[in-house]
């Protein structure tokens, strides 16, 4: 399968990383849109849904510079109620996860040392959007 | 003039211008074991009570120079202390009243009788000597309590106040304000200079649902409270933090909400102890901060390095020893990624932060 994914995330290893490890999967092709704070983020869902290219998965780191994670996730979700918004962060528990996750976003995918195990949820969540 | 204090020899005014019957009076009274100092005039018996230490004064209502009314009120004047028995020939309802109002202990009718004279001077002693008594007790209590570095405070039925200097010291509200002051309603009244005044509560909003429901109801039914924590409103807007140990007074009777008279408290001033409590408060919020602000840093790259020893080992053509490395490389990361998670975890940073106090 193709998939289109939306990365916001302010440290550039990480994208990188999503890079590196989407590759690694061959049973599926990725590309990967980056953002590198939330108002980029919100633009760039926008630009793609007009361009008949939504993404089926936005990356959403929380603690970002210029806009951070929840007033993104709050707009993209604004604009576009069905935006299938996942946060990805290192720490769960927060009052920020849960003020994004009542803004919309679905759920929280663990940014933390396992990368093979971050890049399975994504690869499974994928799977099951179609 | 004031206190002749001792019931030894009492000093006892005659004032008497029928000069004999002044000296019978004064042999009788000495027998008895006063010290009596017979005068004429009126204004002798003035004079004496200025140098002399009167317990008591026998007065004739009829004087050569003033009346025995004049006299008496002089004397109350003079020495508020000194007690009077009004003597005289011409009796009548009105001047007996008079005297009465002017603070004089009786009213005998000449010709009296020795023995109901004499009794009437050991009534009227006594009661004097009562009255310094409660009056030395009040004062010394009184004192005590207005000196003492807490406060007590009856707080009455319809919660009226009443209390010890000290918390007009820590409200900064006048006494006469604190007469009027409600416990838990705003109240109103007229001042000195024909203004009206109006009172919040003594207690801080926040705390009177806690007193009206709570802490008031439970006193009347005999309850204690102990080290309970309340704010009571000062003048200047602000509010004082106290602690308040508390138990109700029943009159002596069966404490139930029926016999309840009003609270006795014992009101402590915290408000150095809530400023500790304040810093401390902010010492905790400050580490935590630190810490939270301290881990999420770390998490970042201990993210990385593992996103990188698991690409490393995933995609690269490494042999065993180099991949052996990586993994020692990753396993320590990953200790700290759980150390770190460890640090954030709420039991590591909340500290308890117990409020003294009870619902």
């Amino acid at each position: 399968m193709e998939y289109r994914i939306l990365l916001v995330e302010d440290e550039e290893a990480f994208h990188t990383l999503i890079h590196n490890f989407l590759a690694l999967v061959k049973k599926h092709t990725f590309t990967v849109h980056s953002a590198l704070n939330g108002e980029e983020g919100v633009e760039m869902y926008g630009k793609l849904a007009n361009d008949g290219q939504k993404p089926d998965l936005v990356l959403m780191d929380l603690r970002m510079p210029v806009m951070d994670g929840v007033e993104a996730t709050k707009r993209i979700i604004e604009n576009d109620p069905e935006a299938n918004i996942y946060l990805f962060t290192a720490y769960a528990g927060t009052e920020e996860e849960s003020n994004a996750l009542k803004a919309g976003a679905k759920r929280t995918i663990s940014k933390g040392a396992d990368w093979n195990r971050t890049t399975e949820e994504i690869v499974n969540i994928l799977e099951e959007l179609k | 003039m004031e206190e002749d204090n001792n019931n030894k020899n009492p000093k006892i005014l005659i004032v008497e211008d029928d000069e004999r019957l002044g000296k019978t009076l004064s042999d009788v009274l000495e027998v008895k074991g006063y010290s009596p100092i017979a005068v004429l005039t009126g204004k002798e018996g003035i004079a004496a009570v200025k140098e002399e230490d009167i317990s008591l004064a026998l007065l004739d209502l009829k004087l050569p120079d003033i009346s025995g009314i004049e006299v008496l009120k002089e004397i109350k004047k003079i020495s508020p202390r000194t007690e009077a028995i009004i003597l005289t020939a011409f009796a009548s309802l009105d001047t007996a009243r008079e005297a009465v109002n002017l603070g004089a202990f009786s009213y005998l009718q000449k010709p009296y009788d020795m023995e109901r004279l004499l009794l009437d001077i050991r009534r009227a002693l006594e009661r004097k000597w009562a009255e310094e008594e409660l009056r030395t007790f009040a004062e010394t209590y009184s004192d005590i309590c207005n000196r003492s570095p807490i406060a007590i405070v009856n707080v009455y039925r319809d919660y009226r106040v009443d209390c010890t200097d000290r918390l007009l010291e820590w409200t900064g509200w006048s006494r006469e304000e604190m007469e009027h002051i409600n416990l838990v309603k705003e109240s109103r009244f007229i001042n000195a200079s024909g203004n009206e005044v109006v009172l919040p509560p003594l207690v801080a909003a926040e705390m009177i649902e806690k007193t009206e429901k709570g802490y008031i109801p439970k006193l009347m039914r005999g309850e204690t409270l102990e080290g309970v924590y309340q704010c009571y409103n000062k003048k200047d807007g602000g509010t004082v933090p106290l602690e308040l140990n508390s138990v109700g007074y029943f009159g002596g009777k069966e404490p139930k909400p029926e016999n309840f008279v009003h609270t006795i408290c014992i009101l402590s001033n915290i408000t150095e102890r809530k400023r500790v409590e304040a810093k401390v408060k902010e010492a905790y919020r400050l580490r935590e901060n630190f810490l939270k602000e301290t881990t999420h840093r770390i998490i970042t790259p201990v993210a990385i390095i593992g996103g990188y020893t698991d690409l490393l080992l995933k995609s690269c053509n490494l042999d065993e020893d180099q991949k052996e490395k990586i993994r020692i490389i990753r396993e320590r990361n990953e200790e700290v990624q759980k150390l770190t998670r460890d640090a954030l975890s709420e039991k590591y940073l909340k500290e308890e932060e117990e409020e003294g106090g009870e619902g």
